[in-house]
């Protein structure tokens, strides 16, 4: 008994032990930025002496601010454009190639392959490709169809579909080696009864498939908004929001109006309704986890 | 049934079809990349485009690579990365093992502030993150209140320490050191081996694929990392990779020199790729490590 409770003590001990680095760092590196990002909101700070408490000002600004505002829209437009077609695309891809088919794994890894790759890279190449020239990659091969050559990142209706579509290329292949997993825990039985009823491949897709993902759809929809939230490499190789504000998100804003303007305070009250919406959303997923469980 | 079958097959064909022309899709990318990184500049505006160059001119990639300086900021990378993902993986290895099977009053709470980590936009601390870096106590010529010099502003202490605790790593090693059998600590701990010594001897031998796979993720995110590097450094000679091509991109103003911006992407590109080769079942396994495979 004695040697038990030594035994416990010593573990106890060293628990506290092993976690004390990990919680030192995120003292110093999370949690005072977070309290800190709420404080400087509050503030008028460009980097210099301290910060001059001012209120509710930079909210106040911000709200009235149309640049704000406008970042706050883009933003949500690139999530739900971003997340809805990459939602789709991953669970087709994964579908069709969860089939036997010979190669399967060199078609996954291709598909896989924009995800690893340097995001600045790929909004490099993928600029070259919207180049507005008639030579660029994508209006010579729109040419072929008969449509005429577009300055698809200098054009206020097609920067942002064109930067999802940049998005989706890159993200695409994660969603789908998630949904992978999801489908090798749909039992074969499920199918092979539904084939006895003489279904079709579009019923047990629609009938069995897509109810049983439901999970993993949430988990996918939920962790992709809250990283679309977030977009700014791609905004920053590929546009810089332009054109006119056009692909101005907030992620970029925050980056500019602090790093740029040295706006610290305004670019705190961004970064406090960033957080605000990833959190809203964060609690969204908790809870119908929990729900489901 | 012979029509049955006949429409099996087409149906195999069309699957192929749609597998086949997705996989150009996502690959045109990067074999256009390449094509224009050959080309001489004149090819670079042609009308039509050149799929294949006339000639390849590999010049592109030396010009890249030097006039960028991009042998130092291949350097500067490795170093950040490597160093990086190694205390990242010690300690969030240590913290996942500890969360998993150690027994101490407040491990739901704490491993609850952990997750809650994960909820953070790295957006919204980025701001403070600089004061923190800039403001550091006694470095980069700082008295004890942070003030009068740089702090950790341009060091790789500043680059990397804010990256090292991850909610979302300490998660995947909690997952999956649960699953490792009790017996084999009990045994240890009668005889007298210390937590650590356990931990060292006996678990991390059994968790190599779990290891390798937050290395390869931790390696590649900082490989990749771009907003916090070009935060915090402004001294040419500390770029990274990314960096560094994000201003060799500013540098370009004159005329688009694609040719040579997509050769020093690539340059930053291939190591990705690489990896991703070597190591490709361990991105799997991360994800089913998450626990998604319901």
């Amino acid at each position: 008994m004695a040697q038990q409770s030594k035994l416990l003590k010593r573990e106890i001990y060293s628990a506290y032990i092993f976690l004390s680095p990990i919680f030192i760092l995120y003292f110093v590196f999370t949690i005072i930025p977070v309290g800190m990002s709420i404080y400087l909101s509050f503030t008028n700070y460009s980097g210099f002496g301290f910060p001059k408490w001012i209120g509710l000002d930079n909210y106040r600004y911000t709200i009235n601010d149309d640049l704000s505002r406008k970042a706050l829209v883009n933003t949500i437009y690139f999530a739900v454009g971003s997340v809805s077609l990459n939602t789709v695309l991953a669970l087709l891809l994964a579908v069709l190639l969860n089939h036997p088919l010979k190669g399967r794994a060199i078609f996954r890894n291709i598909i896989y392959l924009p995800v690893v790759t340097p995001m600045l890279a790929a909004a490099f190449v993928w600029k070259f490709i919207y180049d507005p020239s008639p030579s660029g990659l994508l209006n010579y091969l729109l040419g072929f169809l008969g449509i005429p050559s577009q300055q698809w990142l200098g054009d206020v209706r097609f920067a942002m579909p064109a930067v999802i579509i940049m998005s989706v290329w890159k993200g695409v292949g994660y969603n789908m080696v998630i949904y992978l997993a999801g489908l090798q825990g749909i039992p074969d039985q499920l199918y092979e009864a539904a084939e006895l009823d003489g279904a079709s491949s579009l019923y047990k897709f629609i009938y069995i498939t897509v109810p049983l993902l439901k999970p993993v759809t949430t988990f996918i929809v939920i962790t992709s908004t809250i990283s679309a939230f977030q977009a700014f490499e791609q905004i920053y190789g590929m546009t810089e929001g332009g054109p006119v504000n056009s692909t101005l998100t907030l992620a970029y804003l925050i980056y500019i109006r602090g790093f740029r303007s040295l706006k610290f305070g305004d670019a705190s009250a961004l970064s406090v309704l960033l957080a605000i919406m990833v959190f809203a959303f964060s609690i969204l997923y908790i809870r119908r986890i929990a729900r489901e469980s | 049934m012979d029509k049955n079958r006949y429409l099996k097959v087409l149906c195999k064909l069309l699957i192929y079809l749609v597998v086949l022309i997705t996989s150009v899709v996502m690959l045109l990318p990067f074999l256009w990349m390449i094509s224009v990184s050959l080309k001489p500049a004149g090819q670079v505006y042609e009308y039509p485009p050149r799929f294949i160059p006339s000639t390849f001119n590999f010049e592109n990639y030396r010009t890249a690579w030097t006039r960028a300086n991009f042998s130092l900021y291949f350097k500067n990378t490795v170093i950040f990365a490597v160093i990086g993902t190694f205390l990242t993986v010690i300690s969030c290895s240590l913290g996942g093992y500890t969360f998993a099977k150690l027994r101490f009053p407040g491990k739901e709470v704490l491993f609850g502030i952990i997750l809650f980590s994960m909820m953070i936009p790295f957006s919204s601390v980025l701001i403070p993150l600089f004061l923190i870096v800039k403001n550091f106590p006694l470095a980069g010529g700082n008295n004890i209140f942070g003030k009068g010099g740089i702090g950790l502003i341009n060091t790789f202490s500043g680059l990397i320490l804010p990256g090292i605790v991850s909610g979302y790593y300490i998660f995947l090693f909690r997952q999956f050191f649960s699953m490792l059998p009790d017996e084999l600590i009990y045994a240890a701990r009668v005889d007298g081996c210390s937590e650590f010594r356990i931990f060292l001897q006996i678990i991390l031998p059994l968790s190599k694929p779990v290891l390798a796979t937050v290395s390869i993720f931790s390696f590649m995110s900082r490989w990749n990392a771009l907003l916090w590097p070009l935060v915090i450094l402004t001294d040419p000679k500390k770029r990274t990779l990314q960096v560094g091509l994000a201003i060799f991109q500013g540098e370009q103003l004159t005329g688009a020199q694609w040719n040579e911006l997509l050769a020093a992407s690539a340059i930053a590109l291939i190591p990705t790729i690489l990896i991703f080769l070597l190591g490709q079942k361990y991105f799997t396994t991360g994800i089913a490590l998450t626990g998604m495979k319901e």
